[in-house]
């Protein structure tokens, strides 16, 4: 099993994590509420995987470490994208969900939700308030050029909800919105070791053919 | 949302405005703009509040680097310290490339 950041994994309790800073109080409710952990891009000792614990409001957040082999259960981005659980959901930002499906399709890209709206649909948990944007990721492909980059970033523009697309490479992520309109610059590269700016329009994938 | 207000003195010029960064979960956009008087005038808007210290850190960290006369804006959602850095190192660029010497 390849962990990926943002998969999201069950957990079976709160004292499997693996902490080496002081454990905020908020922690062990958010986990009582739904023991969901997300995937996060930082390196781990062998054994462990670096998660982050999402709490009520945008301040709680918190980094840690599980045991790869206490994961209960693993929920990729693709896989929500896929089940499209979106549909059984009232609130009316789940419905972008499926254009957005509609535009990664017609591009033969990979991609999936993330952020609050992910973990609602995997936790069943209300975490999407009024005030959430949409998160997605995308997976890096030699069909995401430039130009369809471009493309994809427009239509994306036109949606009622913010949405925050980050396309993801092996080596680190960036913004959707940021590479289309790069052209010859640098842009933010976020890796396991912290960002950088990187030129991401010479990156190898996009010349092999 | 809180909003916060750092000044600096400052000696070196910029030649022209930056808007860099992204509105984006982790992120931030910041736009530097040249300023005739002697410092830099920063302004922090950010929807996470209780960093105010972590800002100040950053913040004072860079621009005690680098001295730039400039008028400041960031607009912040949640980016880390370090993402913080490299869009501040960011906008410094572009704010001080020469377009006519641009190799």
């Amino acid at each position: 099993m390849e962990l990926k950041p943002h998969d999201l994994l069950k957990i079976k309790k709160v004292e499997d994590l693996i902490s080496y800073t002081p454990v905020p109080d908020w922690v062990e409710a958010a986990l009582a509420k739904a023991p969901f952990v997300v995937v996060r891009r930082a390196r781990a000792a062998q054994g462990l995987v670096a998660v982050g614990i999402r709490g009520s409001v945008r301040s709680e957040r918190f980094g840690t470490f599980l045991p790869v082999d206490l994961i209960v259960n693993r929920m990729s981005p693709e896989q929500l994208a896929e089940e499209k659980g979106w549909k059984n959901r009232s609130k009316e930002i789940f419905q972008s969900l499926e254009q957005i499906s509609n535009v990664m399709e017609r591009a033969s890209l990979q991609w999936g939700p993330v952020g609050s709206l992910g973990f609602e649909l995997v936790s069943g948990n209300e975490t999407v308030t009024e005030k959430s944007d949409i998160d997605i990721v995308i997976r890096f492909s030699r069909k995401l050029t430039l130009n369809a980059a471009k493309k994809i970033d427009d239509i994306l523009k036109k949606n009622p909800f913010r949405i925050d697309a980050q396309v993801d490479m092996t080596e680190g992520a960036f913004s959707l919105s940021e590479y289309a309109i790069s052209g010859e610059k640098e842009i933010l590269v976020r890796t396991a070791d912290g960002p950088l700016l990187k030129k991401v329009k010479n990156h190898p994938l996009l010349y092999s053919q | 949302m809180e909003t916060l207000k750092y000044t600096f003195p400052a000696t070196k010029k910029i030649s022209q405005r930056a808007h860099v960064g992204v509105v984006g979960s982790g992120d931030m956009e910041v736009i530097v703009e040249p300023y005739d008087g002697k410092e830099a005038e920063v302004t922090v808007r950010t929807g996470v509040t209780g960093f105010k210290k972590t800002w100040e850190a950053v913040i004072d960290r860079f621009f005690t680097q680098h001295d730039i006369a400039a008028k400041v804006k960031i607009n912040d959602f949640g980016a880390t310290p370090g993402v913080v850095t490299i869009r501040l190192a960011q906008a410094l660029e572009v704010s001080s490339l020469d377009t006519s010497v641009k190799s």
